[in-house]
């Protein structure tokens, strides 16, 4: 399970993120969601150890910050929003998700190739595999970002608006990729979404992230009841599980 | 990357090393005194008859020979890791002041101890080295992103060059002299000035090459280099000594050689390659074919005055950068 205890993050005398406390459910998609500045991107942050923060982040009951940077990264990938495009192909992009388990000098064995090779077919990125990042679509980059988070290989995900840039027939065809992987391959799955509708359509679990604090969390049903997107983002009606909810 | 483009990189790293060889046995070969296959031979392995070339050979041309491979393959690794960490494709051992530290040096030592001229390597390497480490100094002050690299290297660089133009100002010996650091030479290089360098070129090619999978995932940013384990600060900080190294010592024997850290890398990624492992070795190779090939020139082609091999080199280097550019532009 990961866990986070007291976390705060502080820029200055701002604090980015005041005391969470959030134990994310295994083997589930959490979609973390809030409004513009809320601290959402900087909770994912933490994970990788990019921000410095107070309190603690666990995962089984170790720390994250305790860890050997390479034990981490075998255990908790990240896809951060901005995604660059440097002149290399994606069959590269997909091969350097495999550094983590790499010695210094040592290049990739049939195993790391087989998972490089099984992440790009199953995002459907077999396609992009020669083409540079530089020339592709913003919804190929993040379809071959994800191809290369899968090759890491993680028990837990974590993923920052992973489809901004897609058009909505890819951004459904990715969102039954993301439900299709957590189930298959157990894994855990936290998720920046800014698609209210969406979020509730794919997660298992939903966190609302605001002013910095964790406001709610609960399954999809204790959301609706709950009231709480409502009052955080003053809509009036999202889609969950098929039915239009009004309020 | 597919089997068949291995394979079409591998080719262009064996074609590379035999266009090496043959640029060697050239280098050799030509010069004021030109040698058939034969007197080559024979020079080489001192047979009796062949002192004269035996002597032409040991004395002059061998250590230019290796001061000119050492020279490209140094300047050559030092701008792939500068690119790589900085992210910036015109990043070249400038940018960690080693040429602004290694001049000032020279002009310092020169100004105040116009008879040591055997100490100017040694000055030139240290110069060069201090900078880097004063730039890393203030950037662990501030942070160590990319931009704040590359501004502390500028704002050390602009300094130190103002110091040299003050010293220089009013003394027109001390401009001809450092003008001629300035534009770089592998002439009258003895073995003995290389032992060090080659030493210390050898060893940070070494380390580059083995921290070659790390720096791949530098192209990405800090936020998935960290996610994928690397420890971003150190791996930056090692490549930037590293550089600064490999520079500095080029700069100890062969003065301020500019255009090598810069092209070449760029030459290796569009020839072949995307993997720093991959760049690393053909930019090496490539580095080390420019300079010698340009050493080369520089010697017949005025001969018996010699044209800097830097001059030479912007005029080999630069049209062939058009050439891969263009290429590209047709390709895309």
């Amino acid at each position: 399970m990961l866990e986070f205890k007291n976390l705060s993050v502080t820029a200055g005398k701002t604090k980015i993120l005041d005391n969470i406390n959030l134990s994310i459910k295994p083997q589930s998609i959490t979609a973390l969601i809030g409004k513009n500045a809320a601290g959402k991107s900087t909770l994912l942050s933490c994970l990788t150890g990019e921000v410095k923060y107070t309190g603690s982040i666990t995962l089984s009951g170790k720390s994250l910050s305790a860890m050997p940077s390479r034990q981490r990264a075998q255990l908790i990938s990240l896809l951060p929003q901005k995604l660059p495009c440097p002149e290399i192909s994606g069959g590269h992009l997909i091969r350097l998700g495999r550094t983590p388990y790499l010695d210094l000098g040592r290049h990739l064995t049939q195993e790391d190739k087989d998972y490089c090779r099984k992440a790009a077919e199953l995002t459907g990125a077999t396609d992009l595999l020669s083409k540079k990042l530089s020339v592709m679509s913003g919804g190929e980059r993040q379809k071959i970002y994800f191809a290369m988070l899968l090759a890491q290989n993680t028990p837990v995900i974590a993923l920052d608006e992973p489809t901004s840039y897609m058009d909505a027939q890819h951004e459904r065809e990715f969102s039954a990729l993301l439900s299709a992987t957590v189930k298959n391959e157990k894994k855990t799955a936290l998720v920046v979404m800014h698609d209210l509708t969406r979020a509730v359509e794919i997660a298992d679990y939903i966190a609302v992230l605001k002013d910095g604090r964790i406001v709610f969390y609960g399954t999809k049903g204790e959301c609706a009841e709950s009231g709480i997107l409502e009052s955080t983002f003053g809509v009036k009606a999202y889609k969950c599980d098929g039915l239009i909810i009004y309020r | 990357m597919t089997e068949k483009s291995r394979k079409a990189d591998r080719r262009v790293t064996v074609l590379l090393a035999v266009m090496l060889v043959l640029i060697c046995i050239a280098a050799l070969a030509f010069g004021s005194a030109r040698m058939d296959l034969q007197g080559l031979i024979g020079g080489i392995l001192k047979r009796d008859g062949f002192e004269t070339e035996s002597t032409i050979l040991y004395s002059l041309r061998l250590p230019r020979l290796l001061g000119a491979i050492l020279a490209g393959v140094g300047l050559s690794c030092s701008g792939v890791l500068l690119q790589a960490v900085t992210g910036n494709s015109l990043a070249s051992p400038n940018i960690i002041g080693v040429n602004a530290g290694a001049g000032f040096a020279v002009i310092l030592l020169m100004s105040f101890f116009p008879a040591a001229v055997g100490a100017l390597p040694f000055a030139a390497f240290i110069g060069a080295f201090c900078t880097t480490m004063l730039i890393l100094f203030l950037c662990s002050k501030i942070s160590f992103s990319k931009s704040t690299v590359i501004l502390a290297g500028v704002a050390v660089t602009a300094l130190l060059n103002a110091a040299i133009s003050l010293i220089s100002y009013s003394d027109t010996d001390l401009i001809s002299l450092y003008r001629d650091f300035s534009v770089g030479g592998l002439s009258s290089l003895g073995t003995e000035r290389l032992i060090v360098p080659s030493f210390l070129i050898f060893t940070g090619t070494v380390a580059a090459l083995v921290a070659a999978s790390r720096i791949d995932a530098l192209c990405l940013g800090d936020s998935i280099a960290l996610s994928l384990g690397i420890k971003v600060k150190p791996l930056r900080i090692f490549c930037l000594i590293i550089a600064s190294l490999l520079a500095g010592s080029v700069v100890s024997f062969a003065g301020l050689l500019g255009f090598v850290g810069l092209v070449v890398p760029h030459i290796a990624k569009r020839l072949s390659g995307e993997n720093s492992f991959r760049v690393l070795i053909n930019s090496s190779l490539i580095g080390a074919c420019l300079v010698t090939l340009s050493d080369l020139f520089g010697r017949i082609i005025l001969s018996p005055t010699e044209v800097p091999v830097g001059i030479i080199m912007s005029f080999i280097g630069a049209p062939f950068l058009f050439y891969l550019l263009l290429r590209r532009k047709r390709n895309a």
